[in-house]
């Protein structure tokens, strides 16, 4: 009996996390435009890769999220580094609520905080605030991610560094800089699907040069059903799912 | 070159003094080691050696150079440590040419290869240390430590992480290679077996103190203290006499002349393969253990008997 049952729980619980994203995936190759099954086509992909300022808003979002996933993961690996020196559970522990505050909090604060610095400098919303804000919110996912990484390593390492010669620097650069190789790229894997991903905080950051694939694909999907969100949400899905189970690995390795 | 001198070290921790005026001269050349339980500073003692931690007060100095203030690798001394802290990145022979890397020696290759030959790792020299065996770890990180040559070199608990089989013959190896290298080795320890069959003198710490510094028949044979003669050893103590349970004899007639007799009990008796331990409570409450060999008979539990040794083999230690 129990050995009946688990397969079939397993199969009602992967459905539940999983059959929304497969009948969306279902339906961008149909090749009707409503939700009723006429036959396979790649007319909406066909439609997706036509689209200039799709083709834009993916650029953007490419653009961000490759510049601010750089820019989080120097900040957040050096800052993870010097948390571990430190060793202080506070500031450690402070990390946690910027993952916990609530995504429209933060964007409302950070256009907040742009706001008023615009007064003092002649400057407007745009990409350069996208990614700032993107930077931010990226920064504690790096930090974590390195993190987990620095605790599982031998404190000696660079003690052993600096007791065959090593300065400081050649001690980090040398021996906890490739040793913490795997967690950095995990962590801008990470760094860079949130990035990817993100709309809420994008949203009220963004100046008109700045739509983001994730905020056009919102703009579609509120004026009605349309296949062509699905077929774009599909090649996300399976882009970022690449992206994610390359990440795992490397947290492994 | 010269003898490694510590002069009134003192080091404090937030919560308490961890070494507490330690002064001791290492011979050059000499199979040194720091005995003690764990927390009582020698680790410590070891860090502010190799320059990890600065004493609060006092000089340690090697052939007359101070080395206080002087970075890690500032210092003429390498450490062998506890976890070995081999680089995971880099192999056998990459890690062993750390160091003649970080000093631009030109003559890395040809030292690297003596090294892996020196520890009989040749075979491994392409091996990264999740490849490796313990042992191997182990004989990686000496090389690593040696192939620079240094005026000392420390060794923390070098042999803790291994198991009990492949302990002793390391032990074995790292003696002989002492000899052969000729280099000073600083050796601390927890344990006492370790301690009394490598080196050639041993200085036991306590509480951040030293209790006391001789060569392992001294502190075996005459310990100063209470705390010495324990911590080396099972002790039977008779008021301030001291008397080792190898030492103590039993018979069931009272012994010939001389001999320092007890009359006690039999409580418990116990085959230990090797030899027999007989436990005997004396009328005044002392407990008295006597580890006999085969052949001097069997006691039973309630046996009323003589307990009894030679004098010399007794430790009188002041109070």
């Amino acid at each position: 009996m129990k050995q009946r049952l688990l397969p079939l729980y397993v199969v009602c619980l992967y459905a539940f996390l999983h059959l929304p994203l497969m009948i969306l995936c279902a339906f961008s190759f149909n090749s009707s435009r409503f939700t009723v099954w006429e036959g396979f086509s790649l007319v909406w992909y066909q439609a997706m890769w036509n689209d200039g300022a799709l083709a834009e808003a993916t650029w953007n979002s490419l653009l961000i999220a490759v510049v601010s996933t750089v820019l989080a993961t120097i900040v957040g690996t050096l800052g993870a580094y010097g948390l571990w020196k430190r060793n202080s559970k506070i500031l450690s522990g402070s990390l946690y609520l910027s993952l916990v505050t609530p995504e429209i909090i933060t964007g409302i604060a950070l256009l907040a905080t742009f706001q008023w610095a615009f007064r003092y400098f002649q400057l407007q919303l745009g990409m350069h605030t996208v990614i700032l804000a993107h930077v931010t919110f990226s920064i504690a996912y790096v930090l974590l991610v390195v993190m987990a990484r620095l605790r599982t390593a031998d404190p000696a390492l660079e003690e052993a560094a600096l007791d065959l010669g090593a300065t400081e620097w050649q001690a980090f650069r040398l021996v906890t800089l490739p040793m913490l190789k795997p967690g950095i790229a995990a962590a801008a894997l990470l760094a860079f699907t949130v990035s990817f991903d993100d709309y809420v905080i994008t949203s009220l950051v963004a100046g008109v040069d700045s739509e983001t694939l994730p905020m056009m694909l919102y703009a579609m999907a509120r004026r009605g059903a349309n296949p062509v969100v699905s077929a774009i949400s599909t090649v996300i899905f399976v882009g970022l799912g690449i992206l994610i189970v390359a990440s795992e690995r490397l947290q492994k390795a | 070159m010269g003898d490694l001198q510590l002069e009134a070290i003192y080091k404090d921790f937030p919560s308490h003094r961890v070494v507490d005026g330690i002064s001791l001269t290492i011979p050059q050349g000499c199979f040194y080691s720091l005995l003690g339980p764990s927390g009582c500073g020698k680790t410590t003692t070891l860090r502010m050696i190799a320059g990890f931690d600065e004493p609060d007060r006092g000089l340690i100095r090697l052939g007359g150079r101070t080395l206080n203030g002087l970075r890690p690798y500032e210092r003429p001394v390498t450490t062998v440590f506890q976890s070995y802290a081999l680089f995971p990145h880099l192999t056998a022979a990459e890690n062993i040419a750390f160091g003649l890397k970080r000093k631009g020696d030109p003559d890395t290759a040809r030292k690297v290869k003596e090294a892996l030959d020196l520890v009989q790792l040749s075979a491994k020299a392409d091996r990264l240390p999740a490849k490796m065996s313990g042992g191997e770890r182990q004989r990686t990180a000496l090389a690593r430590a040696l192939v620079l040559q240094p005026e000392v070199l420390l060794l923390d608990e070098p042999l803790s992480a291994l198991d009990p089989k492949l302990r002793k013959q390391m032990r074995l190896e790292l003696k002989e290679l002492q000899a052969r290298v000729g280099i000073t080795f600083l050796f601390i320890t927890h344990d006492q077996e370790e301690a009394l069959s490598l080196s050639d003198r041993i200085a036991v710490m306590n509480q951040g103190r030293l209790e006391q510094i001789g060569t392992p028949q001294e502190i075996y044979l005459a310990p100063a203290t209470r705390f010495v003669a324990g911590f080396l050893g099972a002790v039977n103590w008779v008021g301030a006499i001291g008397v080792r349970p190898e030492m103590t004899r039993i018979s069931r007639e009272a012994p010939g002349n001389g001999a320092r007799v007890v009359e006690a009990t039999v409580s418990s008796a116990m085959f230990l393969g090797d030899c027999f331990q007989v436990e005997t409570k004396t009328p005044a409450g002392d407990s008295i253990i006597a580890q006999i060999a085969h052949g001097i008979g069997e006691f039973q539990r309630g046996e009323r008997v003589h307990v009894w040794w030679h004098p010399g083999d007794e430790m009188a230690i002041p109070q």
